[in-house]
């Protein structure tokens, strides 16, 4: 039997309907919908792609929750509909990428980018504008692979997943993970590191 | 254990380019491999610039967007339901399909009553939609069937009274639609029977008289309300080379 932390959750879920965000469903929503969000934009790539595909994978999800037998965990199965929902609309909108990074990233509530100051290699953050072109410069990067390249760069490097983790939510061997990580970062080394010169973060 | 460089580099995918907690043959492999010490370096930078990217907050506005896509995902499946528990029509005799051979299509064309026999052009939009949502089509045509039903006489003195009172008092009923035909002669009239005097009137109380020779170098809307005028009859398109004589005749 899959330990799920979610368990007690989903089957709350699952023995009644949805009448609008309220009880557990809520209480599912409001811990998954920053991850969701973030898996939705990292693969999107703009703010308003990733706000329709976020509302796709609730909607399948909660839709779709009677049918979900802990095959797998939760968390992987949620994941997997973002990654699924946010392919698919960033196919429908064409190459269209909105640079929505602006000046209003603090109004947003945005944490403060996570360097680790211990390593004697990372140099100190530029100013808050260079930061946030190399930002910008990172996530247009990531919007250029591949989709499947795409998902496993977010899936690893975002939310932090682990290879059995990425396996379990893509329906593909660990192998396969590896193969596509290996080439995703191949693709992101080849252009990033230039970038990364240049902005003297290496 | 020594290690190759394939090896090397996928461990250190693995452990997202930090190498202390590993088998210390790979440090050794390191020192010893110049490639190899690069990529470490390189895939601990960008390891690092990746997991860094901010993370951002949901909008507050996804709440309801996903209870609006709840409710309406369940009233799809619920009409989806409905539609294919739906009993099925046998095919009316009159229906005849008829498959022709290529090769005979002609002969066949000849034979046939070209306007009892050919389909109708309506036919390629009816099945297009048919196609793109066979649903919504089953739906129509089985609404079309439906037994119409008279409105309820109480309804109409309902609409009545609604619309009574948006309506403006009867007397400006009256007056609103000849006030505005009037500011429209005017308009058209200051704009075509102008002084002859002068190409270019002064401007007196909020009307320019100008004196046009040719339709082309009218107003556009003057043109178009000359057109409405006259019900089309005066052609007001340039190249037909239609001119006014300022109001002579």
């Amino acid at each position: 039997m899959r330990n799920d932390p979610d368990r007690t959750l989903v089957e709350s879920c699952q023995a009644s309907a949805p009448s609008g965000l309220q009880g557990s469903y809520r209480a599912l929503y409001e811990h998954y919908k920053d991850r969701v969000y973030n898996v939705c934009y990292r693969i999107t790539g703009n703010a308003t792609d990733a706000l329709d595909a976020s509302q796709e994978t609730f909607g399948i999800a909660f839709r779709k929750i009677g049918e979900f037998r802990f095959e797998s965990k939760f968390s992987s199965w949620v994941y997997r509909i973002a990654v699924n929902a946010s392919i698919d609309i960033k196919r429908r909108s064409g190459a269209r990428w909105l640079a929505s990074l602006d000046g209003s990233r603090e109004a947003e509530g945005l944490e403060i980018p996570r360097l680790d100051l211990r390593d004697e290699r990372t140099e100190l953050p530029p100013a808050a504008a260079s930061r946030h072109e190399l930002e910008e410069e990172i996530q247009q990067a990531i919007s250029r692979l591949s989709p499947k390249m795409r998902a496993i760069t977010v899936l690893r490097y975002v939310e932090n997943l682990s290879y059995d983790e990425i396996a379990e939510t893509l329906h593909i061997s660990i192998g396969t993970v590896k193969s596509r990580l290996s080439r995703a970062h191949q693709a992101l080394d080849r252009e990033l590191t230039p970038v990364l010169d240049r902005h003297y973060l290496r | 254990m020594t290690f190759t460089c394939t090896a090397v580099r996928d461990m250190l995918l693995e452990c997202r380019g930090h190498t202390g907690s590993n088998d210390p043959s790979l440090a050794v492999h390191l020192d010893e491999c110049p490639e190899c010490s690069e990529f470490a370096r390189r895939t601990k930078a960008l390891v690092a610039h990746l997991s860094a990217l901010p993370r951002r907050p949901a909008p507050a506005e996804l709440a309801g967007l996903v209870v609006a896509a709840t409710q309406a995902g369940h009233r799809q499946e619920r009409a989806a339901n409905a539609v294919s528990a739906l009993s099925r029509l046998p095919v009316p005799s009159d229906l005849e399909i008829v498959a022709f051979d290529e090769e005979r299509v002609d002969e066949q064309r000849s034979r046939l009553d070209p306007i009892g026999a050919r389909a109708p052009a309506v036919l390629d939009r009816l099945v297009d939609e048919e196609l793109r949502d066979p649903a919504a089509a089953i739906s129509r045509r089985f609404a079309s069937r439906l037994d119409r039903r008279r409105a309820p006489g109480a309804l109409r003195e309902r609409v009545a009274g609604t619309v009574r009172a948006f309506l403006p008092p009867s007397r400006l009923r009256l007056i609103l639609p000849l006030a505005a035909g009037v500011a429209l002669l005017v308009l058209v009239g200051v704009r075509f029977f102008g002084e002859r005097s002068s190409q270019v009137g002064e401007a007196t109380d909020g009307f320019q008289v100008v004196y046009e020779s040719t339709m082309g170098s009218m107003d556009p809307m003057a043109r178009g309300l000359l057109a409405g005028l006259t019900g089309g009859v005066v052609d007001v398109h340039a190249s037909s080379g239609l001119q006014t004589d300022g109001g002579a005749r």
